[in-house]
């Protein structure tokens, strides 16, 4: 609602006059004189309520009156969209055709296409229905948009063919800048004739534009991933050129579809391999379906079933070779079967080495501190070909040298004499690992005095050798690779260790887990900012704790080896669409990449060097395509042999955009939206032929008839009240004489 | 007493007085009068009309002796005639403030006060000339002025000239003039009540029935305005009252409606009043001439 004259609302300032008058005090008038007061008070106390109810009434008749009158003077109008079009004028057509992934839907339709066949359909229907002076372009929402005409053309046959020919995209789509590439395109005319093939832009540019009414016809899903940035920015919506927009919805909003949305990849117990594959339904519940693992072209591990829902499932399979692998997830197929699909590529190490100082052993192997630790690793490397563990006495410690030893773990060492101390510290400045694991061996003095890459100072030992007491474990790091994923400490206890004060902990370093006393369990710290220092503030066999009891000793023995030696396991995977960046150092004698995409187009590219750096750097483009990549290269650029691509799963939800909330976005753009269904379509079909207009609509003379109306409310319930109380006036004279009485009475 | 001719003609007017010679005004009830008279009495005399026979005791006059009687029974007996008498009527005039009202009358129009004088003055004039003597009483909130009933014309001007003289003033208390009025008015007559009744209509009831026991005959005229009757404002008006000076301002058409039912209601209470005494009851617009009023209420007086 807007005004043509708005400063004539100054005149509901006269607003304030009956409003005055309603408040004014009239008893100041002149005062006439009256035989006797005493009928006037009981009637005036009789008609006062009535009176006050009155008087709003009227006092509110007359400000709406007033209101009317002067908001009728203001001539308030509206801006009524009209999509009827100018019969005099050509029309230009600007298709802007949704080739998202999401498209490929196949919803539940008698025809069996999916929803990107009934968009062109659709597309190829209307540019046919065009006229002959009529004009057509068409814009695909991809990603990034792509114009497949510069400008609009009076070729229509060209223009289906384009749309005939156009391919579903394996990724997302922004429709804000799909409508920004249209609402450009579409302002444009084509080359008048004569000009060539290839008009300049500048005569282009001069050239008067023609009189046509223009519009942009969208055709998508709704699926709201794709609406999120126009729905966010106002950028588009509030271009001074913005042209009017039809939508056209092909999507259905009841479709199901299950997909991937992440996978980690970790090392379990006895030489398995675990994956944590999170699985998402979007729209209604999808009926049970399987996943299954492949590695390397082959089935690796059991199917596991996949809940209705969003949900979180395991598959396990054995621990495949160390080296590299290539590896997907694959889903039962479903109406959109692009993302059911989720690869990923990563290394199973190779041989690693371990030196483990025993500080209590014994002749007993069983009665030794390392026993259960040693047990743990070896039975998580079955093929025993992966770890190798050196048991070592704190004496020999020193005359090691730990050559070719990638981790260190000292366990319930009494002391260490300066020469271990120093080779324990270079080892660490050599980039190396180490695990401390305390004991009642420990002297905790020497501890705090000589041994400086301890995370922190210990305290005392705490807790009792006779089991009365007992403390659980607190994990403070719930992504730390230690402890991350399903391993239960829950049930781990411990009698005895030795207490730390958190607020000391060393600068960088954090402690991963607790005791449920607040204390300290383990903590890890960097020394000289490169060797790892973890501190397991307790023992690591059973004599302090029940914890190599515990199912989780394994994996845990597993991991934190694994962790120490830099041997993790991890999934690596890219996003497609995303250019990926690589660097190696200036050495590299040979700076090409090769790049082979899943269909088989083999791309060369060539490193340049940083003169800034000296370094090499690339950056990978052209990753359209879900699947492998194979990728030659000098292993110093530090790729693998092949990189995982996969779809943007933001496009996996179907669910539509609330519609309520895209019409506002639209804002005062002129918009509308159409089902494509075939029930509807050729109603839309007749309706899109026709433009979008703006006119006004004077509302000035309904008011004035409101207006009309208050003032009759305003007569009415002024003399309302005094009507419906009138009285026929007394006889001028009465006489009353006894029998005038009684025939009365007897009348009566 | 100086009487001008010009209050003689302004309160007798000729056209009055020629509509109210043929018609005379008596009473419903026996009265007791001193002189003989056309008004029934109630005494027991040797008149024209038969009442009564009573036995013949020594003294008696023998032309009253019933011979017809005394041939059946054989005892004497004496026939006793119903007396007339003249009929002794007193004339209650309010003279309260409320009665002045209008304060300043339109041309053709009058206060209560006046209209109630010149019925006052023909009402005098019909029983002076009937030969019946007649008073007056002006009362307010107590009694100003009081003439004995007498039958002169002389007395006629007395009257006129207290009526000219007195100018309405003071509350209304009808009620407790009018006791005052039964004390002093001991032997049985005729009273015409002059009065808008602007009372608590309990007290005027009151005084009413204490007229009844004494057996006195009452016409009650009251006055009312024609403006005080309808309440024509039809806007907002300020009014104040004529004897306490009390404020009100109303909306003239929002209580009139009201106003009109309370006044009709409060002359209904006399109207029904007046009937269970027995007595007359005028309600007088002023706006209806006074003469008509008076020829009126003669008229249906004789029926």
């Amino acid at each position: 609602m807007a005004f043509a004259a708005p400063w004539m609302l100054l005149g509901l300032a006269a607003l304030a006059a009956p409003i005055i008058i309603h408040l004014l005090d009239r008893s100041k008038t002149a005062a006439q004189d009256w035989p006797s007061l005493r009928f006037l008070k009981i009637a005036h106390e009789h008609s006062a309520q009535r009176t006050k109810i009155k008087h709003l009434l009227v006092l509110l008749c007359r400000c709406l009156l007033l209101t009317l009158v002067v908001v009728a003077m203001a001539q308030p109008y509206r801006q009524r969209e009209n999509w009827d079009k100018p019969p005099d004028l050509p029309s230009t057509l600007t298709i802007v055709l949704d080739a998202s992934f999401s498209m490929g839907c196949q919803d539940a339709s008698p025809s069996g296409a999916n929803r990107f066949e009934t968009a062109k359909r659709i597309a190829i229907e209307q540019v046919k229905a065009l006229g002959i002076e009529d004009e057509a372009a068409l814009v695909i929402a991809a990603d990034p948009p792509v114009r497949l005409t510069d400008q609009p053309t009076r070729d229509l046959d060209a223009v289906c063919r384009l749309i005939d020919q156009t391919s579903l995209s394996p990724q997302s789509t922004d429709i804000a800048a799909a409508l920004s590439e249209a609402f450009a395109v579409g302002r444009m005319d084509a080359p008048r004739p004569g000009s060539g093939a290839e008009p300049d832009a500048d005569a282009t540019a001069l050239q008067k534009r023609r009189s046509a009414w223009r519009q942009v016809l969208l055709i998508t899903d709704m699926q709201q991933g794709a609406w999120q940035t126009w729905l966010r920015t106002e950028t588009a919506r509030e271009a001074a050129k913005a042209l009017p927009v039809t939508i056209v919805s092909v999507g259905a909003s009841d479709t199901a579809n299950r997909y991937i949305r992440d996978i980690n990849v970790a090392a379990g117990g006895s030489g398995t391999l675990v994956l944590d594959v999170a699985a998402a339904t979007s729209g209604v519940a999808a009926p049970s379906a399987k996943a299954a693992l492949w590695i390397d072209g082959q089935a690796a591990g059991s199917p596991e079933r996949v809940a209705s829902r969003s949900s979180r499932i395991k598959l396990i399979a054995p621990m495949p070779a160390p080296g590299f692998h290539r590896a997907f997830v694959q889903l039962d197929a479903d109406a959109l079967p692009i993302d059911d699909r989720r690869y990923f590529c990563f290394t199973v190490p190779g041989t690693h080495s371990i030196a483990i100082v025993d500080g209590d052993p014994s002749t007993v192997d069983r009665m030794s501190e390392t026993y259960y630790f040693r047990q743990a690793l070896l039975s998580g490397d079955v093929d025993g070909r992966r770890l190798q563990v050196i048991t070592l006495t704190p004496q020999q410690l020193s005359e090691s040298g730990l050559v070719g030893i990638n981790a260190l773990v000292l366990a319930n060492v009494a002391s260490l004499d300066g020469g271990a101390l120093m080779q324990v510290e270079n080892f660490l400045r050599a980039g190396g690992n180490v695990l401390v694991a305390l004991g009642d061996k420990v002297d905790i003095d020497h501890y705090n005095a000589d041994w400086r890459f301890l995370p922190l100072p210990l305290d005392r030992m705490l807790g009792s050798a006779d089991h009365q007491r007992n403390y659980g474990i607190v994990v403070e790091q719930q992504t730390h690779p230690i402890i991350a994923g399903d391993l239960d400490l829950a049930a781990a206890r411990y009698f005895q260790f030795v207490g730390a004060d958190p607020t000391k902990l060393a600068r960088g370093g954090q402690i991963i887990a607790s005791f449920t006393n607040g204390s300290p369990a383990l903590v890890e710290s960097r020394f000289a900012q490169r060797g790892l220092v973890l501190l397991l503030t307790g023992s690591i066999d059973a004599d302090w704790s029940n914890l190599p009891y515990r199912r989780a000793y394994v994996p845990l023995a597993d991991r934190i080896v694994r962790y120490l030696t830099n041997q993790q396991i991890e999934a690596r995977q890219f996003d497609i669409g995303r250019p990926v960046t690589i660097t190696g150092p200036g050495t590299i004698a040979n700076p090409f990449i090769n790049v082979t995409t899943p269909a088989g187009l083999a791309q060369r590219i060539r490193a340049e060097r940083d003169p800034m750096t000296g370094e090499f750097s690339a950056v990978i483009t052209g990753i359209d395509e879900a699947g492998f990549y194979d990728v030659d290269a000098d292993e110093r650029f530090g790729l693998d042999a092949a990189l995982a691509v996969n779809v943007d799963t933001r496009e996996s939800m179907l669910a539509p955009v609330d519609k309520t909330t895209l019409r506002e976005s639209f804002g005062q753009l002129p918009m509308r939206m159409v089902d494509g269904k075939s029930g509807t379509l050729s109603d839309w079909r007749v309706s899109a032929d026709k433009t979008w207009g703006r006119h006004r609509e004077n509302a000035s003379r309904w008011l004035l008839l409101a207006a009309l109306g208050a003032f009759v409310m305003e007569a009415f319930v002024a003399n309302w009240f005094t009507r419906r109380n009138a009285v026929k006036p007394r006889a001028t004279t009465e006489y009353l004489g006894r029998g005038a009485v009684a025939a009365s009475r007897r009348a009566g | 007493m100086k009487l001008d001719r010009s209050t003689v003609d302004r309160y007798l007017e000729p056209r009055m007085l020629a509509a109210l010679s043929r018609l005379p005004l008596t009473s419903r009830r026996v009265v007791e009068g001193a002189m003989m008279g056309t008004h029934r009495s109630p005494f027991k005399g040797f008149s024209t009309e038969f009442a009564d026979h009573r036995e013949y005791t020594p003294g008696d006059d023998l032309k009253h002796l019933d011979w017809k009687v005394f041939s059946r029974t054989d005892r004497y007996y004496i026939k006793q005639y119903e007396e007339n008498t003249n009929l002794r009527a007193h004339i209650l005039l309010d003279c309260s403030a409320s009665m002045a009202f209008p304060a300043k009358p339109k041309v053709g129009d009058m206060s209560k006060y006046q209209y109630g004088c010149h019925l006052a003055a023909g009402l005098g004039y019909v029983l002076i000339a009937q030969q019946d003597p007649v008073g007056l009483v002006l009362f307010n909130d107590e009694i100003v002025t009081q003439l004995p009933a007498m039958r002169s014309l002389a007395h006629l001007r007395r009257i006129l000239h207290t009526i000219d003289q007195a100018r309405p003033g003071s509350r209304t208390n009808a009620g407790k003039a009018l006791q005052g009025v039964v004390a002093q008015v001991r032997r049985r007559g005729l009273l015409i009540l002059i009065s808008d009744l602007m009372d608590e209509p309990d007290r005027i009831v009151q005084a009413l029935a204490h007229f009844r026991q004494r057996g006195h005959d009452v016409i009650v005229i009251q006055l009312l305005h024609q403006t005080e009757l309808n309440l024509p404002f039809e806007k907002v008006v300020t009014l104040r009252d004529m004897e306490t000076g009390d404020r009100i301002t109303i909306d003239g058409a929002e209580v009139a409606a009201e106003y009109r039912r309370q006044i009709d209601a409060f002359v209904d209470r006399y109207k029904q009043c007046c009937f269970e005494q027995g007595f007359d009851f005028v309600l007088a617009n002023t706006s209806v001439p006074y003469d008509a009023l008076l020829t009126a209420l003669l008229t249906r007086r004789q029926r």
